[in-house]
């Protein structure tokens, strides 16, 4: 599957990306909402989309109402690099709320896979 | 899980690398009372810092840039001033971060991390909650002090001044001038071995080869040299250019009109002594368009365009250089306007005014103290106007400037420069017995004809060259040299300058190389045809040809201006379209010589509004040209009741029958090849269509 990871950090985001290349899907990266919605224009076999939660300009959870405005209707899962807060209510898409910890490998594995199989 | 975590911790130390400064430049400014920008920068870099250290289990980092968060946070929201204690706790826990970092660097385990103890994160936090007066933590700021690193640990930049990288430069340039000079040794060390008794030959052979091989590897180490040396001096144009943007609706304000600026290519990179002279001509062109292109607001929208104006600054690479665009898209040039002014200037006849091509106006706007509003406004009004900026562009930046206008819809300049001007393309050639170079960005190509393929256009030796005809002059009597008697042949270097082409006749070419360009000395400054020198090794100078000085020396000579005509008030008027201002000018050479009354356009659309606007006895037009071409043009000329029957000739380079019957089709009464061009045809076939 092909996995939509967005994160102005570079870093996190190669980081996220390889996760989720551990799990055999194939990550797309972009470093802001924008590029997020020119990959989703690109790339219509994307499945799931994995954003940071606190990026300059749009943050996760605008790019998410946006999205969702625009009627992609795609998974969406939060990272975030704060302690993880309530799941902000009203957003039946969002999938998850994740905490960007070491064990991120295993949260986030499990995410996705729940995301895709429902 | 299956990620190997420690491939990213390299990664983590570029990035921390890249937000330490950050954090410390923060510091410093709100030392200096800065307000909550800088407090958002340093909150954004930590937090970055927090997220990755935590997904890496850098359980010391995590904790250090929690904490730290946690007072920026109380910083931002005001609840915590940021006194000297703030500021002293904050420097604290940047040390203690530059020291994690240090050791993460040399590869350390996370785990020996020092963690901020317990004083300085209870400090951290206790200050992020409101009200709390903050315990300064003992000064110990270095916890596990067998981990202190031993070494000083040094930035990976240096600063360097500006005048000791520009030596380097220069210095480099002159080595890789004077390299060109081992081509010629080792070719005068094969000559030799080549003169000795074949028994002495073998050693200079090998001697030979071997000197060859070592010149041709140093040639690749050396442009390498000039390649790394001329980065080191380049700055992306976004320097320039995002003062210009943002000067751009200030500048409208005070003048009652609005704008905005969108820029593009500013990531372009040039050498920064381009930069540096590049602002100035830029700053002018950019209130020129503001004070003289854009109308007012009302003007606008009484035009039917959006009240605010749009100002465009793109770059993008072009061959060896790059091109600058300033678009506005304001009322465009007022043409009559220019006529005015010329002429008040006595810049030129009236006369010559109304023949003049829109191209010819236009190019008046580069005369010196010319200015088409007569109030003097606090900007572009002062005289000091154009004639600057492309003396600017032209000699100190070896560049070209342009001008296009589309009424009522703005106007363009366009700027061509190289990327540097530390070397430069020289084309080396001989003639009347002298070496001579000229910078390539002016050669348009060289071509060799036989005699009889030039034709004879009023006495004027032309060539006939892609669809153009282009004056062929010699060089050696331009330049008062002694002529070479030239065989069956003929060497043309085409110069260029904007839409003017000249065809000068040489001897033979030596070589193409990168050279350093010398500034004439101050006595030698007088000679107009040359614009510099330079080195071409050893102890030999080559003087370069001043491109623009030589078309105007050309077209003043030979009385190519415009020039007041003997055509009688009663001589048949011809319109003359053609896209190639020397096709154009050559035709009305003809022409004129033979008594008509010439009037110039340059692409269908202007041919069509001048021949709407007045009457003509007959229409010659050229085919391939922007905007509309020639076929059209006659068609819609054709439709016209009082172009019904006038004479319409199609000059043409297109040597096909398809085109030919297509031309006879939309409505021309004859067809002339430009390859078989012959004055006495193109007269003949008027003569008999004007009857």
């Amino acid at each position: 599957m092909r996995i939509l990871v967005v994160d102005d950090d570079a870093l996190s985001a190669e980081l996220t990306a390889a996760i989720v290349a551990s799990r055999q899907h194939v990550p797309i990266i972009a470093h802001n909402a924008m590029e997020a919605v020119l990959s989703l224009e690109a790339e219509p076999e994307i499945a799931l989309i994995i954003s940071d939660l606190n990026m300059p300009l749009v943050s996760g959870l605008e790019l998410y109402t946006m999205l969702c405005e625009q009627g992609v209707t795609l998974p969406f899962i939060l990272l975030t690099g704060d302690d993880a807060g309530p799941m902000p209510g009203n957003t039946p898409g969002l999938r998850a709320c994740l905490q960007k910890r070491a064990d991120l490998a295993f949260t986030l594995g499990e995410a996705v896979d729940q995301a895709l199989s429902g | 899980m299956a990620i190997d975590i420690t491939r990213f911790i390299q990664r983590f130390v570029e990035e921390a690398r890249d937000h330490q400064p950050r954090l410390r430049e923060g510091i410093t400014a709100l030392a200096q009372g800065a307000e909550a920008g800088e407090i958002n920068a340093m909150f954004r870099a930590v937090h970055t810092l927090k997220g990755s250290s935590r997904m890496l289990r850098l359980e010391a980092i995590s904790a250090l840039t929690h904490a730290l968060e946690e007072l920026l946070s109380a910083l931002r929201d005001g609840t915590r001033a940021p006194d000297a204690d703030a500021l002293a706790l904050l420097e604290q826990a940047a040390d203690l971060l530059d020291t994690q970092i240090d050791l993460l660097a040399e590869g350390h385990p996370p785990e020996s991390l020092p963690t901020p103890d317990a004083a300085l994160h209870q400090a951290l936090t206790t200050a992020a909650s409101p009200g709390a007066p903050i315990s300064m933590p003992a000064t110990e700021p270095i916890p596990n002090a067998q981990a202190l690193p031993t070494r000083l640990r040094l930035s990976d930049t240096v600063r360097v001044r500006m005048e000791q990288l520009d030596d380097l430069i220069r210095l480099m340039g002159e080595v890789l001038s004077n390299h060109h000079e081992q081509h010629a040794l080792v070719e005068r060390a094969r000559t030799l071995g080549a003169s000795l008794p074949a028994e002495h030959q073998r050693p200079l052979t090998t001697f030979h080869r071997a000197f060859k091989q070592s010149t041709q590897g140093q040639d690749s180490l050396m442009s390498e040299l000039h390649d790394r040396a001329l980065k080191l001096r380049m700055l992306p144009l976004a320097v320039v250019f995002d003062p210009l943007a943002r000067m751009t609706r200030e500048l409208a304000q005070t003048l009652g009109k609005e704008a905005t600026c969108t820029l593009s290519g500013s990531d372009i990179e040039l050498d920064r002594q381009m930069i540096d002279r590049l602002s100035e001509p830029l700053i002018h062109l950019l209130r020129n368009a503001l004070d003289h292109g854009l109308e007012s607001p009302e003007a606008r929208r009484r035009a039917g365009k959006p009240p605010q104006g749009r100002v465009t600054l793109k770059a993008w690479q072009d061959g060896s250089g790059v091109v600058i665009e300033l678009g506005d898209d304001g009322a465009g040039i007022d043409l009559n306007a220019v006529r005015q002014q010329a002429l008040a200037k006595g810049l030129a006849s009236a006369e010559q005014l109304t023949l003049a091509s829109e191209q010819q106006l236009l190019e008046l706007i580069f005369n010196p103290g010319f200015s088409t509003r007569s109030m003097i406004t606090d900007m572009s009004g002062r005289g000091v106007g154009m004639d600057v900026v492309r003396r600017t562009v032209v000699d100190e930046l070896s560049g070209d400037l342009r001008l296009e206008q589309r009424q009522g819809l703005g106007c363009t300049f366009t700027l061509r420069l190289p990327f540097s001007l530390a070397l430069v393309r020289v084309l080396l050639f001989r003639v009347g017995g002298q070496t001579l170079g000229v910078t390539a960005p002016y050669v348009s190509s060289l071509t060799e004809v036989r005699l009889e393929q030039l034709i004879d256009t009023a006495g004027q030796r032309t060539l006939v060259h892609n669809d153009e005809f282009i004056p062929v002059v010699s060089l050696a009597t331009l330049l008062e040299l002694d002529e070479t008697p030239s065989g069956e042949r003929l060497l043309l270097m085409i110069v260029c300058q904007g839409t003017q082409k000249l065809a000068l006749t040489i001897d033979t070419v030596l070589d193409e190389r990168d050279m350093v360009i010398k500034p004439l000395p101050e006595h030698l400054g007088e000679i107009p045809l040359v614009s510099g020198m330079a080195s071409a090794g050893g102890n030999a100078l080559v003087s370069l040809l001043h491109v623009p000085a030589l078309l105007s020396c050309v077209t003043k000579g030979a009385g190519r201006a415009p020039v007041v005509n003997a055509a009688r008030p009663s001589a048949p008027r011809i319109l003359i379209v053609d896209d190639s201002l020397n096709t154009r000018e050559i035709e009305k050479d003809v022409l004129e010589a033979w008594g008509y009354h010439v009037i110039l356009a340059e692409n269908g659309q202007d041919g069509l509004d001048k021949a709407l606007a007045e009457p003509f006895d007959a229409v010659l037009t050229d085919v391939e040209m922007p905007v509309m071409d020639g076929f059209t043009l006659t068609a819609r000329l054709r439709d016209q009741e009082r172009y019904r029957q006038v004479p319409i000739v199609i000059v043409t380079s297109r040597e096909k029958e398809a085109d030919r019957q297509r031309g006879m089709a939309v409505g021309a009464d004859a067809y002339i090849v430009k390859g078989s061009f012959d004055q006495n045809h193109l007269v003949d076939t008027l003569k008999a269509l004007l009857g």
